[in-house]
């Protein structure tokens, strides 16, 4: 086999991944776009949100943790990556726990505001969607 | 300052540090735990990643099911 043979079957492989992997991104943004504008509270809402929920787990199922090089990654920092989470939950917590709303904003009535228009209601479906696939593609 | 103002830049200054911790990390990650690498430990956990499927089921069901004032 000759080297441009090989570079030419190379160079499909990989403009075949990139048109699946822009399919992908297309078809979930179309997918986010349709979910979102979905009223809450009614079942069409409920079956968008339970299809991604349905297939992470299906995921989650099939696959086994791995046991990965625990050994080799670093484990500086972790202490404040804790520390993070707890600020943010703490926050919201006091925010939860204190009325009226108004003056408490918690992240979810953040939230809401940002979706009370169907682009803010994209954006934020789109998002969660992607966080899914950062967490549950490994 | 109003007190929504001032949860506004609590809420704001915890965002500011996640970035910021997110960027010197990646950017030393040789060194310092990434996010990848934390959400990489966490799945690793055979309770843990269901720990995570069940909190991003609960944003995505909280957020877009139940809507605006699900738990006022």
């Amino acid at each position: 086999m000759t080297e441009h043979t090989e570079t030419a079957r190379r160079s499909r492989r990989v403009s075949w991944r990139t048109a699946a992997v822009g399919a992908a991104v297309a078809a979930a943004l179309g997918y986010s776009w349709v979910a979102s504008g979905l009223r809450p509270f009614t079942h069409p809402a409920a079956v968008a949100v339970s299809i991604p929920l349905v297939a992470t787990g299906v995921v989650l199922l099939r696959s086994r943790p791995r046991a990965g090089d625990a050994t080799e990654a670093p484990r500086r920092g972790w202490w404040v990556w804790v520390a993070l989470f707890a600020a943010l939950m703490a926050s919201e917590l006091i925010s939860y726990r204190l009325s009226p709303r108004i003056d408490h904003p918690t992240l979810s009535s953040i939230a809401d505001a940002i979706m009370s228009t169907h682009p803010g209601r994209f954006a934020m479906f789109a998002a969660w969607l992607a966080v899914g696939y950062w967490l549950f593609r490994r | 300052m109003s007190s929504a103002n001032l949860t506004y830049a609590v809420y704001a200054a915890i965002a500011a540090l996640w970035v910021l911790w997110i960027v010197f990390t990646f950017a030393r990650r040789n060194r310092y735990v990434t996010a990848d690498g934390v959400a990489a430990r966490l799945m690793r956990g055979p309770i843990a990643r269901w720990v995570v499927w069940a909190s991003w089921a609960f944003v995505g069901w909280h957020l877009f099911v139940r809507g605006r004032g699900a738990f006022e």
